[in-house]
This record gives C-alpha cells, structure tokens and sequence, in this order.
C-alpha cells in the first residue's frame, strides 16, 4: 500500500476489504503490522485447506488494556475489534447491529476517543487502552450517565444503549456543558430504532448540566 | 368481576417508575441472545439465493465440508427460490468467518428463470409467472355500481390515488438463536416475541416433547411484529447443533434481516369519496393492491376511521406476488397504510367542501374519545390561530404548515395468561410468568403491579421473565400483553395477600377479611394498632412458602383505543427537504400503568411512523432482481437530528382497567405529515416516502418553487 505504514489508513481504491484483510495476512501490507510490532505466526497447517482466505491466514497476539485490565488474544487479522471482545474476550455489552460504520451500536472508547470497535480492526488495537461500556461504571456504582439513562428512560429495548453510552461518555470528555444541539450532533452516529431519542436528549442533559454546563 | 383501586389511592400504578432491568441495560450486563457464549459453540450460517427467481440444478457441499473448521453442512430441501435472500442450505464452524467462507465454497448450479419485483410489472398480462396462484389475487369487489351513483349524487366528491412503500421492520437486534442439546432436550436462547409459541415450533419441528425443552429470552432487542416464529435460523441452529452435538449460535446479518425476515407490505389505494352538502361522509369506494413479497397478504382497513354508511362502501382489494422477501406484521399491520390513505382523502374533501378539515373529522369520526383528543390536540398546536387558512400561503422558501392524522387500535387480553407468585419466609416475593420484554416494558409493570397488589415495597420483588418453564403467557403482539399479563399478575396478587392474611389474622386477633397491607405493612382496617411489618409476618410461614397461580380475570383491562396526533413541519421548496417539527401526540390507553415508559413507547411510535412517512424504503433493482439498500446507510432510519419535538399527552382512562400501547402511537404520523406538507407548500404528496426529490417534483408539477 503506498499509503502504507499505517494500519488504520483506508485501502487503496479498487482493492476490497477482504482481499485488503487477505493481503495483510500473506504480508503483502503485513510490514504495517509487523512494524508496529505485532507477532506474526504461521498458521498450523493440519489439512490441507481449500482456496479460502483461512489458508493465508496468520495470527498475531495483540495485547489490550480494557477497563483498566491487561489482555492478550491470538487474533486474525480479519478479525474486529468488536468480534474479539464480544466472542473472544466474553464482553458482550458491546453490541452488533450493523457491523459496517453505520449504527453505533458498538461504540467503544480507545486510546480516548469513540471509534466503532466494528470497523476496527482487532490488531489496530494493539497496546490501546479500550474502555467499554463494562468499564464505565467502578466499584459498583453506577456512572452519572448510567443513572441519568435509567432515571429518564432513554432506552427502551436496550441494545442500542450501550453505544449511547459511550458516545456520549466521550462526547462530555470532550465538551463537558454540550448543549442540546451540541448533544445531537455528537450522539448523531448512533442510531435507536425504538425511538428513545426524546429520553437520550434529557439524559445527556441532565449529566451535561451536572458538570456545570448550559 | 375484579377491580383495581381508585386511581389517586395507588402507589406504584400511574406512577413515574424507572424500569427495574435499566440496570442491567446500561451497565451492558444484560443478556441478550446473541451474547450467549457457550463452551464449544459453533457458529450458524445460512447460504442464501442471491438470485431473485430460481431452479436449484445440484448443490454441491463438498468443498465446504473438506474444510477443517467447518463440522457440518445443511442442505434444505428445495429446489426452487424464489426471491433474493432465500435460504439454501446452513454451515456450522468454529467462526463466523469461517463459516461465511465456507458459505462460498458450496457450489449451486442454477437455472435461472424470469422474475418481477414491483407491484406493477407483476400486474402485467405478460408478466411471468411467479407462484402456483398467479401473481395477483382479488377479493372483495361487488356494490360498485351502487357506490358509484352515491358518489355521483353527492354533493362533494373527491377521488385520489396514494401509495405507501414497503418498510423493514429493522430490530436492532437481528433475528438469534442459540441451540443446546442435552441427550433428547434442547434448550434455545432465541430472540423472539413468544417463548411459548417458538417451544411449540421447535416440539413440533424436532417431534419433541414439550417437557424436553427450555426456550428462553430474558432480553431482546426489539421485535416490532417480526419475531414470533422461530424462523429457518431457529430450524438450521437446532439441526446443525444436533448434527454436531455442539452448542450452534446463529445471528443473522442485518443484510439478511432486510432481504428474508420480514417487512410491512406497500400499498397503492385508488380512492373516491363524497360527502353531502353539510360534510357528511355518502359513499366511499377503493380499488388497491399492494404486495407482502412473495406469498403474504397486504391487506389494510379502509376506510378507515371515519364513519361511512355500510352499505355505502365499494372495495376491491389486490395481493400482489412479487419475487421479495415475504411480509410478517409490523407494529398495527395495516393500520399505518390504511390510514395515509384515508388522511389524505379525507383531507382533499373537506377542502373541497370549503370545511377546515379538523371540523370535517370531528362531523364524521364516531368516537366520543378522539373528539375530545382533537381538542386538546387542536389546542396544544395553535390549529386555529397557527395554521394556514391557505395553504401554501407563507412568503419566503422556508414555509410551516400543520396537519392532523387519527387512529384505532383494538388491544385487549388473553384470557390463558397465568402467574405465579411466591412468598419467601424472610418476606422476598417473586413473581414469575412466561412473558417476554420486547422492550416495551412489561418486566417493570410486572414488577409494579404485584408490588400495587400486595401493598409492599417494589425492592422486596424479584420477578421472572422471559422462559417456557414459566407459567403460560401469551405472544407479545397486537398490544396484548400489557392486558393479559397485568391483570393476571394482579389476581395472583390478591390471592397471595389472601393466604398471607389467612396466617396474620390469629397472631393479630383479627378477622383476615379487615386486614389491608400498605407500604409493606399488614394492619386491620378496624384497628390500626393492630399491625405487623410484612417482612415479621412472613417469618410467620416458618419454613413453608406461600405459593399462588393465578389466571387473567375480567374486569381489570379492556380493549379498543382512539389516538390523534397533530404535527407541524417546515418545508424548504428549494431544497424540497421535510423537517417535522413539533409533533402533539393524544393517546389513551386505559389505565396508564407506568407514565415513563408509556410516554417512551409513544415516541417510539412518532419516530417510526415519521420514519416511514420520510425515510425508509426498501428498493428494489427491475434487472437484477436484489434489494439495493439493504444496510443502515442507505435504508435510512431517524438519527438524534432528525427528531422534532414531541408533546405527548397521555389521556389516561383508569375507569377503563388496563390497554396496550405498543402499535397505537405508530399509525397516525404519516397522514398528519402528509396533510401538513400540504398545508405548508399547497401542494399534495400523494407517495410516501416523502423524499426531497419528490417533494422537488411535485412542486414542480404545480409550477412552483
């Protein structure tokens, strides 16, 4: 990739994403991960396997700090982050609605900033720092925007909320007075199809008034 | 016959209360199904047609299986498909990924045959033929000729001709289900609307006993109409699980959930209607068809609210086939389409008729409820000072207008609900029944109505939701639950605190038929010294624990709601861009047993109903036969800046005993929004969805903007 030396760079145009994934596996874009110094390991080849992806698949062993916790998984490169900490890791609070960027369902905090964990992939989160919706609140206390979301009932369903959560956790990093307008640009990459929007506005109001904003 | 308690002597009913699982929802630790890991678990995929209309030649699985993750292959037995999306044959691997490479690895050989994928190349006589039953069946008809001279004779008549566009129900949790078997019994974590009916499903399916098995969903993320049966994932995770003995997880993509597990079905509705010289409705006639994809009816109500003499009523009504994913129901299936239709109509008349059209509703709508919901709507908006008196009569690009849609839904309760309910000896309660919390809130109205029952404090229940073991609870759909679960939780309620009276009584010295229980105290109603702390009373039953299950009663819910929203939008003519802007949404659901989760799922209702009306379609491409938006992109739903603001007024009947809410609130937003438009431009949007470069094209057809 002439783009190269960075793993979180877009794919060249004209090259899919799963020969994107593929070729980092063969070491065609590999070096990126191979620089930033990411193990990378020959698959055991026990039978001989048909014309798949799996047949060039390496692993690597990333290792993650998430919620405060140190993690090592032997990942494939194609794998997401979200895959990881949802099936690998047993996070599952961290949910998967699109799995393409769109819905903000799973929405994580890493190295902080909000990113969607779907359109991460699981080796660009070597050594970051992750928190997920299961790190936001400590000592079993809930966080003020845990508290706010169940006070005002912003959810209705539920799966949508821990995305919100997160969302807004790192929009009220950023900008701690957002405003209304402020909150609805900032929580507009995530999407509710039970319509709790009124409530998540005075949740996120309420915690962005705590913090002696508007 | 049961009663509840006068409204102001409750404590947790027609209370704000937060919902009892908001904990477990937004610390994450919720389980939904497609968060159950289980040890050894492999994962489901199904291989799906990618062609609209098809012979399956041979299949080919050996490949795939040759390949080392993969541990076993599902050929369904067919050999035709017939749309984009249809299923084919399932993987199990020891990844997602893997089994999605092992999906491409089957080889089918097609033979591709000729398909259609509108309601109107269907229609065509030279259409090809896609199902056994033709394309289109007719029914109805007969009165025309009648109905036609009532219209002639009229003294106003209008005639109009709208359509409504398929909308994909979009859980955001798509359709999953885990299977486990142990020996002879399975146990399925599956995301569905009804526990008892997917165990019916998978007994049947498996020629199981329906004591060898455990469905459970303690959490879902939404349903929307679309999750009652088990579907072909519930059939291919619980083969593939017995085929390799291993736990089989099975999510399906939101691609997926596009193309094959449900939608609402389109409508395109030819309407005449008159009225005579006063604004009386004479004669109403509707020739329409629309499709639910490949073999489910698109049939709606209409006319539709409005009171038009029986016999003055012609219609003929159309199902069209079409080579698409096939309809389920959808939050008030039909409602929301024949109600954009009779909005509209009803709309063009009374301006035809020279009446302001909030009168011309009030003269001709029968419920005593909507005219008094009208008012307060009518009120709250500013109908009269606010409105154009002529539409489209605002200077400038940018112009607001106001307009007003109705509804109807029918609820009610099942009768076959039952509940238990358990008294602990160190006075912990729990209540249990085999219901399920789409979302919608019954866990917490579970909570709140045995807490009202009893006359202790909500932390001293626990309940349990959500599983086949429970006692018998009926599917969550059609606005039933909430009116067949409370009631029976509050009769398991009463004869609980019976029992309990009944062990009280000789330690007091008083008859058990004085004794009330409030706020977790039991005192006798002659003698408020005589008393006892519930938890003191409980420790009464020793070791033994008060066990009750009881049954739905009458008397405590009833059916058949009204409903009105007003909505205001602003409409930009250069852009052609809709922009609602406040919606006042009048609801009445009986007994309004908990305000905060009512007033949500009434926003919910709002939200998608817009959404229909301005956002969502699912589009289907003539060549090649495939859905082309099948993703959250471009299949759009409301994001936070898309919402206007919204005044619910919650018209709360407690006379009435308890009502469902779930599909109300979803049917009147597209016909208001549609006659607002027309309020603020002057120029009619008859399709939906109301998409800028429709909006661009119809004043351009007037010759505006």
């Amino acid at each position: 990739m002439k783009e190269g030396g960075k793993n979180n760079s877009p794919p060249a145009k004209g090259l899919t994403r799963r020969g994107f994934l593929k070729g980092m596996g063969t070491g065609l874009v590999g070096t990126a991960a191979l620089s930033q110094g990411l193990l990378a390991r020959e698959t055991e080849e026990k039978a001989p396997l048909p014309d798949t992806q799996s047949k060039d698949i390496t692993r690597a062993a990333v290792t993650m700090n998430i919620n405060g916790k140190p993690y090592t998984v032997e990942v494939e490169p194609r794998e997401t982050l979200l895959y990881v900490i949802r099936e690998k890791l047993g996070l599952t609070g961290t949910k998967a609605v699109c799995e393409r960027g769109e819905c903000g369902a799973c929405t994580v905090i890493m190295n902080g900033k909000a990113v969607y964990s779907c359109t991460t992939l699981a080796i660009e989160a070597h050594g970051a720092r992750i928190t997920t919706i299961e790190g936001l609140s400590s000592g079993g206390k809930l966080h003020p925007i845990q508290e706010a979301f169940v006070r005002h009932d912003a959810f209705q369903c539920g799966f949508c909320t821990p995305g919100f959560e997160m969302a807004l956790k790192d929009l009220l990093d950023k900008n701690p007075g957002a405003d209304l307008e402020q909150i609805k640009k900032g929580l507009s990459g995530n999407l509710c199809r039970c319509g709790s929007y009124p409530n998540i506005f005075k949740a996120a109001l309420e915690v962005a008034g705590a913090k002696g904003g508007k | 016959m049961a009663k509840w308690k006068p409204f102001d002597k409750m404590k947790y009913i027609g209370r704000e209360i937060p919902r009892t699982d908001g904990p477990e929802k937004v610390k994450g630790t919720a389980k939904y199904t497609q968060d159950i890991n289980l040890p050894e678990m492999l994962y489901g995929k199904i291989l799906r047609s990618p062609h609209a209309h098809a012979y399956i030649r041979h299949i080919d699985i050996s490949p795939a299986e040759k390949h080392p993750g993969v541990k076993a292959v599902l050929v369904l037995d067919k050999y035709t498909v017939r749309y984009s999306g249809e299923e084919i044959a399932a993987v199990a691997a020891i990844s997602p990924d893997i089994a999605e490479e092992a999906l491409g690895l089957i080889k089918v050989d097609f033979e591709l045959l000729p398909f259609v994928v509108t309601e109107e190349e269907a229609m065509k006589p030279e259409a090809p033929r896609i199902h056994e039953q033709g394309n289109v069946s007719w029914n109805g008809g007969g009165n025309k000729e009648k109905v036609e001279k009532l219209l002639a004779e009229s003294a106003y008549m209008v005639e109009d001709t709208l359509r409504t566009q398929v909308q994909v129900h979009n859980t955001l949790e798509t359709h999953s289900v885990v299977c486990q078997w142990e020996n002879d019994k399975l146990k399925a974590w599956i995301s569905t609307q009804g526990v008892h009916g997917a165990r019916d499903d998978f007994a049947k399916l498996f020629e199981l006993g329906q004591d060898k098995l455990e469905v459970i969903c303690e959490y879902m993320g939404g349903g929307f109409g679309s999750k009652f049966p088990i579907g072909v994932e519930g059939m291919v995770a619980g083969r593939l699980a017995r085929m390799t003995g291993k736990p089989v997880k099975v999510i399906l993509t939101r691609k997926e959930e596009y193309l094959a597990a449900g939608n609402r079905p389109s409508s395109i509705q030819k309407i005449k209607i008159g009225c005579d010289s006063k604004g009386k409705l004479t004669a109403f006639w509707i020739e329409d068809y629309g499709t639910g994809g490949i073999n489910a009816d698109a049939w709606f109500p209409s006319p539709y609210v409005y009171k038009v003499p029986r016999e003055a009523i012609y219609r003929r009504h159309g199902d069209v086939r079409i080579n698409a994913g096939e309809a389920r129901p959808q939050r008030a299936p039909g409602h929301p389409q024949g109600q954009f239709g009779m909005e509209i109509i009803i709309d063009e008349l009374a301006e035809k008729a020279g009446m302001d059209p909030l009168e011309f509703r009030m003269l001709n709508d029968p419920s005593e409820t909507r005219q008094r919901q009208y008012k307060i709507g009518a009120q709250k908006i500013g109908w009269y000072e606010r409105r154009n008196k002529v539409p489209g009569s605002q200077p400038g690009p940018v112009k607001r207008g106001i307009g007003v849609g109705s509804g109807t839904w029918g609820g009610g309760g099942d009768n076959s609900t039952k509940v238990q309910i358990d008294i602990y000896p160190d006075g912990k309660v729990k209540v249990a029944t085999g219901t399920q919390d789409l979302g919608t809130g019954i866990r917490t109205l579970v909570h709140q109505v045995c807490a009202e029952a009893l006359g202790i404090p909500m932390e001293y229940i626990a309940t349990d939701i959500g599983r086949s073991t429970l006692p018998f609870s009926t599917a969550s759909g059609g606005s039933m639950t909430t009116g067949s679960v409370v009631p029976a939780v509050k009769n398991a309620g009463d004869k609980a605190l019976e029992q309990m009276f009944a062990v009280v009584a000789p330690v007091l010295k008083v008859e058990a038929g004085d004794l009330v229980c409030e706020e977790g105290v039991i005192f006798s109603s002659k003698d408020r010294s005589r008393s006892i702390k519930w938890k003191e009373a409980a420790a009464l039953l020793g070791s033994k624990v008060i066990s009750v299950t009881e049954g739905w009663v009458e008397g405590l819910s009833s059916s058949g709601v009204a409903g009105c929203q007003f909505i205001e939008v602003e409409v930009d003519t250069e852009t052609g861009r809709i922009k609602p802007v406040k919606v006042v949404a009048v609801h009445d659901f009986g007994l309004a047993v908990n305000m905060l989760t009512s007033r949500n799922q009434i926003y919910g209702g709002v939200i998608m109903g817009l959404d229909w009306a301005l956002l969502e379609d699912r589009t289907m491409d003539s060549n090649t036969g495939t859905m082309v938006n099948p993703n959250m992109e471009n299949y759009k739903i409301a994001g936070t800046l898309d919402i206007p603001e919204i005044e619910v007024v919650i018209d709360n009947m407690p006379e009435r005993g308890v009502i469902g809410l779930g599909e109300p609130p979803v049917i009147p937003p597209a016909g208001a929004l549609a006659n607002a438009v027309y309020n603020a431009i002057g120029v009619r949007m008859r399709s939906i969805p109301m998409t800028p470069d429709r909006v661009l094209e119809a004043l351009a057809k007037k010759g505006g903007a």
